[in-house]
Formats: C-alpha cells, structure tokens, sequence
C-alpha cells in the first residue's frame, strides 16, 4: 500500500515533535482503506468517517508510545475494528459473536465492463457470486483486494488463522471464477479481436 | 478436471495476493497451459483484481481533515474520550456505559463548540509573514542560554539552538525556499511542489562557509561563527552540500553521515575519521573536509548526540574541553574563564537532561578533578 519505512518516519516525527504534517499525512494514506474497512461493519459513511476520526485521536492520544508499535496498519486496523463493534453492540443490541454472524456490506471495485471486456450481465453475476460469500470470506477478499493486505496482517487484524486467511481468499477466488460462464472466453475472445 | 480446477484457482489466489511459492507459481503457469480456456478465466480473474476504486479529489480530503482536527481539539479539550478504554486486545466486545444517545447529544455539543474553538496546531504558521511588512526578510534569533522552535510558511519545522539566527526572505514561497543560518539547528523540510512546474522546489540553507540543498528531509547543521568547523549531520532523506571555497565540489550526504567543513579556508584539517571516507581538498595531502557517521547514543539507537539538544540534552561524545566550553556556555549563557590551559586536552563523555550548571560543573569537575568556582554568569576553572 505504502512504504513501510516512510510510514515509520512518520510515526517517529509525531512521537519526538508532535508533527502535525506527518499526522495528516498519515491520515491521508490511511483514510480511504479504513473507511472502507469501517463502512463494512457500520454501513454507513457518516459513521465510518467518524470512527476513522476517532482511531486518529486515539493515535493521537498515544503519540509518545508511536515508535514501539511494529506495524502501525495492523494496530490502526484492529482499533478500527474494535470501534466498529463497540458501536454496532451499543447500536443494534445485540452481541457480535462472529463475524460470520454478522451483516457485512464490503466493497469490492470492479471496474467497467468494457474495460474488463465482459459484458454487464457477467459482471452482476460476478457482483451476485461475490455477495453469496460468507460475511468473513467477503470481508478478507476485500482486505487483500482493496488495501493490499498480506495474509498475515489481515489474520492478526481479525485475530485468525493465515491458513483460514489463504483458505477464505482461495474460496473466494473460485467462487467467482466459476461464476464465469464457460462460453465467456469465446466473448472474451472476440472484443479482444475487434 | 475439477480437481485440477479447484488447484488451479487456490494456486491464482495465492498468485493475485502475492503469497505464492516460486513452486506455486511454475505449477499454475503449466496447468494453465494445459487448458486455455481456463487461461482466459484467470485473465478476466486477473483484471478484476486490479480494479480499484476511484479515489476522491483532494480538496474533499482537506475539508475532512479539517472536520477530524476539530473533533481532535474539542477531545483535547475535554479529555473523556469514551473509546479511552479500548485496548488492541481482540477479546470480541464490551459494553461502554454510555449510552449512544448521550454520545449523539455530546457530539452535537461539540460540533457547535468547534466553530470557536481555536486550531492551536496553526499557531506558528504564516502569521509572522505579513506582506505589508516593509523589512523584505524574516528574522527568527535565540539567545544565549534559550532554544526555540519554529515552523516556516512551507510547514518546514527549524529547532533553533542557543545563540542561534535564521534569516529567510519575504519571497520564501516562491520557486526556491532559501534561508541563512547563523549558529545550529535542526531542519525537517518539508516537501514542496511549485505549482508551476510541478517540480520539487529545493530547500538551500547559507551558512557562512557551505550551501545545502535540499528537497526534503531531517538534519542538522552547526555553524557557530567562534568555531572552526561547520557540520552538517543526516538523519534521514539526502542533502547536497556545496562549498563556497569550491563551488563545483559538490558532497552528496546519505542518512546517518556527517559532514565537517573546515571554516577558515587557509588552514586546513586532517584528522580523517574513518580511512578511506574522507574527501580531498584542492590539494593532495590537505582535506578540508571530513565525511564520517553521526555518533548514536548507546542507550537509544534512535538518538544521536549531534541531536540531543533538540530534546532539550546537553550531550558531549568524547568530546574535548576547549570544544565543550563554548557550547556549555551558550548553553547556560554563561563565561567560562579556562585558567589552566593543560585541561583543554581533557575529553569527557556524558548526557546531562534538565541539569543546573552547578550539576554539571559538579559532575565534571568530579570526574576529572579540576577546581571551578561559579559568580553569577562567571565560571572559572582552573
């Protein structure tokens, strides 16, 4: 997603000089990802804005201790993730026990038929195998595909196994593939030869 | 076959997440060669995995930034924060005694005290500029005994060391950002893109003795006028530095080395640091200049001694007597009077963090057993 390195020189500027720069730059390079990331659990943009704000004053709240965490994506992730369930016990009432229990909205971008060179009718079948996914497996698939997560941060970000990790994107990954009529490589093959 | 699909699909995943074995890989390109129709699937796989999203234009991003500092400051002002308990531990959720409503109410609160609320992070910034100013540059001065902070109008911070000054012009902003320093200080330069070209715009600094350009990074330059040598000590990013005495000698700094310059040009130096790193002058056998690491403090590999007075420290590493007299007087805006002149060969070692100059005089003198007596800003030794 981002140079590791230059993440850390940030992480080091706000802890030694509360650098305000470094902070926003941080924000900017995190924003997108853990909207999405909030907006999954909540399902609502507001919402998700808001508790990426709060994850950044908890940031900001714990700046002295900012160079000892390892991997600042990972951290930020998982307080994401603990904000958004806090506010979905507080909102919905009811006790989140798995997250295969739960009703994920993820966001998985597909861009348009034409420059996938499939027709729209195969990219709602892809849309629709894709929302036939469990709740966890669409969530992990949206983790590795949008924010370009490694196995092992999205295992430690949702406190699972890597093999489930590599199992749920491999499931994923077939779902949608043979979601894909077979007769898809003769329309592939002609748009390609226009 | 479905076998082999279902192998062919776990091998493309690890592919797409670049999880995969160099194994796994050569397994997948073969069975994909065996059947070109799955081929083409795994293509069509392949594009939709690299869709992204189109992100948002950047003045929307501002504008949120600007609604998250709000909230920031309104937490800062009232520091019950109602996630303050929370943990990074995955233990899956608790209760928070506040109801959501009260955190609506509390928010809503919030959002009308922030209109008044000052953004206090912004209090340095280009105030000090005005353009109807009729001096055409901008002085900031320590003295004797102070330090300073400051952040210039391109968000570039300056830690201005005691007895220290720096001069930037009123065209600071435009396509060079140049300032002249006088005494120590540590940059963090801030990137800046001129709007125009869209080239990055450097950052120079004048000493009396060197230029350094840079175009954006962390370092520190020490040029006192009393001393012989001007450093210039990276800590990260690169920086250029060119000699006034040889202008087309330009020395290209990496993170973690040093530079020091020799200020009065006729005499020259040559005590090379480390074999091989040092530079030659114009002549052979007369360096002018010595390239060498920064020193890091044992104890936090993160510091290093060249910076420990930005955080308030007043550090020495092997450092000799006559060198440490001046700094300890700049320091603590004092004179020191050296009356036995074999003691400037002494070398000391050692951090002093908030120590009174009694402590300090103290603990050298301890250490090496010379006799000092303080009378207000008079130190003497002898």
């Amino acid at each position: 997603m981002t140079d590791p390195n230059h993440i850390r020189s940030l992480q080091e500027r706000i802890a030694l000089y509360e650098d305000m720069q470094a902070y926003h730059a941080l924000y900017n390079i995190f924003f997108n990802n853990l909207h999405r990331f909030c907006f999954s659990f909540v399902k609502s943009s507001e919402v998700a804005e808001e508790i990426v704000s709060d994850v950044f004053i908890k940031l900001w709240q714990i700046r002295n201790k900012l160079p000892e965490i390892v991997n600042l994506k990972v951290y930020l992730y998982q307080i994401a993730k603990n904000f958004c369930l806090n506010y979905i016990t507080r909102h919905f009432k009811n006790p989140v026990v798995s997250l295969d229990e739960m009703d994920l909205e993820t966001v998985i971008s597909l861009d348009n038929p034409e420059e996938l060179c499939i027709s729209a009718d195969i990219i709602n079948t892809i849309r629709q195998s894709i929302r036939q996914l469990p709740p966890q497996c669409r969530l992990i698939f949206q983790m590795v595909k949008e924010d370009g997560m490694r196995y092992k941060e999205v295992a430690d970000i949702l406190n699972i196994s890597v093999i489930t990790v590599r199992n749920q994107v491999a499931i994923a990954t077939r779902k949608i593939a043979e979601s894909l009529p077979v007769s898809i490589s003769l329309q592939y093959h002609i748009r390609n030869t226009k | 076959m479905i076998m082999n699909e279902e192998r062919v699909w776990y091998l493309l995943s690890v592919q797409l997440t670049g999880e995969a074995t160099a194994e796994e890989l050569e397994e997948l390109n073969t069975l994909l060669k065996q059947d070109p129709s799955l081929e083409l699937r795994a293509e069509i796989m392949r594009n939709i995995w690299t869709s992204r999203q189109h992100r948002e234009a950047g003045a929307a991003n501002e504008v949120r930034f600007d609604k998250h500092l709000q909230r920031l400051s309104n937490h800062l002002a009232q520091p019950a924060l109602q996630f303050d308990k929370e943990g990074i531990d995955n233990r899956s959720v608790e209760m928070e005694p506040v109801p959501h409503r009260n955190r609506l109410r509390w928010l809503w609160l919030a959002t009308g005290v922030a209109a008044s609320v000052l953004i206090f992070f912004f209090v340095f910034s280009p105030s000090k500029k005005k353009t109807d100013d009729p001096v055409a540059s901008n002085t900031i001065s320590t003295r004797p005994g102070s330090k300073s902070k400051v952040e210039l109008p391109d968000g570039t911070q300056v830690w201005l060391n005691s007895d220290s000054k720096l001069t930037y012009g009123q065209n600071f902003l435009g396509n060079t950002r140049e300032v002249t320093l006088t005494g120590e200080a540590y940059f963090d330069v801030a990137h800046a893109t001129s709007a125009e070209t869209g080239q990055r715009i450097p950052f120079i600094i004048h000493t009396s003795s060197i230029d350094i350009k840079v175009l954006g990074t962390a370092f520190n330059v020490r040029s006192y006028p009393g001393e012989k040598t001007t450093e210039t000590a990276l800590i990260r990013g690169s920086v250029e530095v060119i000699l006034h005495n040889n202008p087309d000698k330009k020395i290209v700094l990496k993170p973690d080395e040093k530079l020091i310059v020799k200020n009065d040009n006729a005499t020259v130096v040559n005590n090379n640091l480390t074999s091989g790193d040092s530079i030659a002058g114009n002549t052979d056998n007369e360096p002018m200049m010595t390239l060498s690491k920064i020193r890091p403090y044992k104890k936090d590999t993160t510091a290093h001694y060249e910076t420990m007075w930005v955080k308030n420290k007043l550090a020495f590493e092997n450092e000799s007597f006559d060198r440490m007299l001046p700094e300890i007087e700049r320091w603590y805006n004092v004179t020191i009077l050296l009356k036995n002149e074999s003691l400037k060969d002494l070398h000391f070692t050692g951090v002093f963090e908030n120590k009174s100059l009694a402590d300090v005089m103290e603990a050298l003198s301890l250490s090496r057993g010379f006799r000092y007596d303080i009378k207000g800003a008079q130190v003497t030794i002898w």
